[in-house]
């Protein structure tokens, strides 16, 4: 059953356009200009239920404005929009009722008052059920370790307190999708794993659609089975981890540590094409090459005949290195490449 | 002259800000306005009845109120949350750690604001003026000199206090309340709405006292020519000798607030 | 969203902010102080007036007192459980409204109930006190349904004063700036009700009557009270025109949450 969907999305904003200096705010006083700065446009997402999605992409290339329009905080410019089988925008009490949400740098937290003085607030306002709510609550402070934080107020937790809590508070009501903005952000490597362990957790014992937007690509790799690339406003991957790396990544690396001082010039005459070094120390080289054309060990024998190696160590191909050339424009995907 | 050239620019930037949002900049001048209206037609309806108030006429009040308006809305609301919104957003830390002083910044900003504001608040007030038919501005040039000098008095006194009022917030949550309370002392005690000559005795004396007089009622009464020379003079020097206390007195809350910032940790 | 879940969850939100406030104990003080305060100045303000101007337009000083009563009682009750709205502005600018769209509840409820105002307090006492003491000095022939209509013009003038100034809260999302004077202004504007409307040029009681219907609030239930012209029974109207206001107001913010463009990341 897909669970979000949308066709031709769309949203744009209008921006004043002025020049610097006292007299470029004067003109614009009697005679304004705008520019429309399209957010998000045509974005087609098919999202079926029990899947966890990342949402991926560089800094203000519309992330985070879809998921406002998927979570019914803005309204779409155009497009066909659908979550839970209705529209987020004009149903959004309804909708509400069916979605978690949790942004990394915004809390759902009340300030003042004692963690558990929040919980019980919202699950007023959620209208969840007591024997739920007791079932979901203790089922939280177990998995997310939050007995320490339950009494104390929200100002006083750390960074990593505040997102397991904001995550319990997101599931409390048993939403069908969980939408993450930055969830990890600012969050020490222990926090970062535990967060992880519990998304994957709540996916696979309760069925929760996730949708994660993240700069962290270790979040991504570990909790996400799905991965969808979004540039300047528009789709440009959508397909699983391991085909992005299938399809763009060509290249494998093998670092080799010599017994003697390595000649790089001697060593480079007898590779062939789809084989060259991609950097040499004295006694350290590595070798990139093409994997659609050898293996490993095709590689690790003729450099074998040249260079004496006593140890080498396969690197694998990391989505991390694939999706930065994708926002530094090096690599372009487009549906033409197979 | 270095150190000036850095509040010139504050005065620069703040009058960019403040023209910023064209609709927001119409309507926060023409707001300045409207709570005058009422006051107007109060007074119109009461000097009808009663031609002679308190030693005024009619065309006194007129140029009284004329004056009133224009020296409250030269320094309006958005000097007036500047500071206690940097304080609630916590925006405040990014302008402490700038080299200037946070005191003369803000005035030099105030100023900025009010030159941005103060050129439409002219003109429109001008139009009022003539479209409720004031016609007796002071005809001597030297009360001119003693108003505009009573003008750029209020002006600083306005700024002291709102300023000291803004540094409250760092003491207080309760936002419109405190400005609530602010515009209630300072409408009152400045004469802004009532002229301080009508208060009882032992009201006058204590308003006297206060510097909030310097801020509507000194330059409104010079303007309709009701203030004596010898008279004038001596208001200046108690309103020099505010403006300084209050300099002061800012500074030393600001000191009290650091402390209570570094100690806390905002 | 049903009635009584809206009470429910009022009720709630409101219990909650009390607790809160009563935290920070110095700050509540201070605000009821500053209220308090406020109140006596106004009072100050009045006895300067009155000792200065003969009955302006045939309406006595107790009678003035009493519209300025009702009207300081309305708006002491609004500051005290409405205040959030006065925050509208830093919740839209700051993109901090998220978080109301998110949860299964009027967000315009959300919005009134973020913040208690203490200094409403002070408001409502001397509301109270002016009204009593007005009582005792003017003329006013107490049938049944002027004693019924005392409630309801209570209620109906809270909702009047909270629609318009909480619509007017909601130009924040055409008006972009950090600094709006507009809420203000409207709210201000709630000083013609203060006194008669015959006060007025033809404009000028035409909006306060009809586009921001202040009048509704005290003059025009004073003339209804005192008897002062035959139309007063118009008075009875108030309700109308409050539910009137809310839906206005309901729309306005609706239609400004469709420019809702979340600032901030």
């Amino acid at each position: 059953m897909t669970v979000i969907e949308t066709k031709g999305l769309r949203k744009s904003f209008r921006s004043p356009l002025k020049k610097p200096g006292v007299s470029g705010a004067v003109r614009h006083l009697f005679r304004p200009e705008y520019r429309e700065i399209v957010a998000v446009m045509d974005v087609d997402l098919s999202i079926e239920a029990g899947e966890s999605v990342a949402y991926v992409g560089p800094n203000g290339a519309g992330k985070s404005t879809t998921i406002k329009m998927l979570t019914g905080i803005l309204l779409p410019s155009g497009g066909a929009i659908r979550v839970n089988g209705l529209h987020p925008y004009q149903e959004r009490m309804r909708n509400s009722k069916n979605i978690g949400v949790v942004f990394g740098q915004r809390t759902q937290l009340w300030w003042d008052i004692p963690v558990i003085e929040s919980f019980t607030l919202l699950r007023d306002i959620y209208e969840v059920p007591e024997k739920t709510y007791r079932e979901n609550l203790a089922y939280f402070t177990e998995m997310l370790g939050l007995e320490e934080i339950l009494h104390q107020s929200a100002r006083r937790l750390s960074l990593g307190q505040r997102m397991r809590a904001d995550l319990a508070v997101a599931l409390m009501h048993n939403p069908a999708i969980l939408f993450l903005d930055e969830p990890t952000i600012g969050l020490d490597v222990a926090v970062k794993e535990r967060i992880r362990e519990f998304l994957k957790a709540v996916n696979r014992e309760r069925s929760v659609t996730i949708l994660l937007t993240s700069h962290d690509l270790g979040d991504i790799e570990d909790v996400c089975r799905r991965l969808i690339i979004i540039d300047t406003g528009r789709i440009i991957y959508d397909g699983s981890i391991q085909g992005l790396l299938d399809r763009y990544v060509k290249e494998r690396s093998i670092r080799v540590t010599a017994g003697v001082k390595i000649d790089p010039a001697g060593a480079a005459r007898a590779l062939p094409a789809g084989v060259e070094i991609a950097g040499a120390g004295e006694r350290e080289m590595t070798i990139r090459f093409d994997r659609f054309r050898y293996t490993a060990r095709t590689v690790l024998e003729i450099i074998m005949q040249t260079v004496d190696v006593v140890d080498f160590q396969l690197e694998e191909p990391d989505i991390e290195r694939v999706v930065k050339n994708v926002y530094e424009g090096r690599l372009e995907l487009s549906d033409d490449e197979d | 002259m270095n150190s000036l050239k850095k509040y010139v620019r504050h005065v620069l930037c703040a009058i960019q800000e403040t023209t910023a949002y064209r609709a927001s900049y119409f309507i926060n001048i023409v707001s300045q306005f409207v709570s005058y209206i009422a006051i107007f037609f109060l007074w119109k309806a009461v000097f009808m009845a009663q031609p002679d108030i308190g030693g005024m006429a009619w065309k006194d009040m007129q140029g009284y109120l004329l004056i009133s308006l224009f020296a409250s809305a030269l320094i309006s609301g958005s000097s007036e949350f500047r500071v206690s919104r940097a304080i609630w957003t916590g925006n405040i830390a990014v302008e402490l750690v700038r080299p200037v002083d946070y005191q003369k910044a803000n005035f030099a900003i105030t100023v900025g604001n009010g030159i941005a504001e103060g050129v439409l608040v002219a003109a429109i007030g001008l139009v009022f003026a003539v479209l409720i038919g004031f016609t007796a501005p002071p005809e001597n040039p030297v009360t001119w000199l003693y108003f505009l000098l009573a003008l750029a008095f209020s002006f600083i006194t306005k700024f002291l206090i709102v300023y000291i009022f803004g540094l409250f917030t760092f003491w207080t949550t309760g936002g419109m309340g405190i400005s609530w309370f602010r515009r209630g002392i300072t409408d009152f005690f400045s004469g802004a709405i009532i002229p301080l000559s009508f208060f009882p005795a032992w009201l006058k004396t204590v308003s006297d006292i206060l510097p909030f007089r310097g801020i509507v009622s000194v330059p409104a009464t010079i303007f309709i020519g009701q203030m004596p020379e010898s008279q004038i003079l001596v208001t200046f020097a108690v309103e020099i000798a505010w403006i300084a206390g209050l300099w002061y007195i800012a500074r030393l809350i600001w000191h009290f607030a650091m402390r209570k910032v570094t100690i806390h940790g905002g | 969203m049903r009635l009584g879940r809206t009470l429910f969850l009022f009720s709630r939100f409101l219990a909650q902010n009390i607790k809160i406030k009563l935290e920070y104990k110095a700050d509540f003080i201070i605000m009821l102080f500053t209220g308090s305060a406020l109140q006596l100045l106004g009072l100050l303000f009045l006895g300067v007036l009155f000792s200065k101007i003969p009955p302006i337009q045939g309406w006595t000083m107790w009678e003035i007192v009493l519209i300025l009563a009702s009207i300081f009682f309305t708006e002491g009750v609004v500051s005290f459980a409405f205040e959030g709205m006065w925050r509208t502005v830093r919740l839209i600018n700051m993109g901090d409204l998220d978080r109301f769209l998110l949860r299964p509840v009027s967000p315009i409820l959300q919005i009134l109930v973020y913040d208690l105002g203490i200094h409403g307090i002070g408001n409502m006492v001397t509301g109270a006190v002016l009204f009593v003491l007005a009582l005792s000095r003017t003329q006013i022939v107490w049938t049944a349904d002027r004693i019924l209509y005392i409630p309801v013009l209570i209620v109906s003038a809270a909702a009047i004063r909270t629609a318009i100034s909480f619509a007017a809260n909601c130009s924040a999302f055409w008006l972009t700036s950090f600094y709006n004077a507009f809420p203000l202004m409207v709210h201000q504007m709630a000083d013609f009700a203060k006194y008669p409307s015959t006060l007025f040029t033809e404009p000028i009681r035409f909006l306060v009557t009809v586009v921001l219907p202040y009048a509704f609030i005290g003059y025009v239930p004073a003339v209804y009270l005192f008897n002062k012209e035959p139309w007063g029974v118009v008075a009875w109207l108030v309700p109308a025109v409050a539910l009137w206001c809310v839906v206005v107001a309901r729309s306005v913010f609706y239609r400004g949450l469709r420019r809702y463009d979340s600032p901030g990341n």
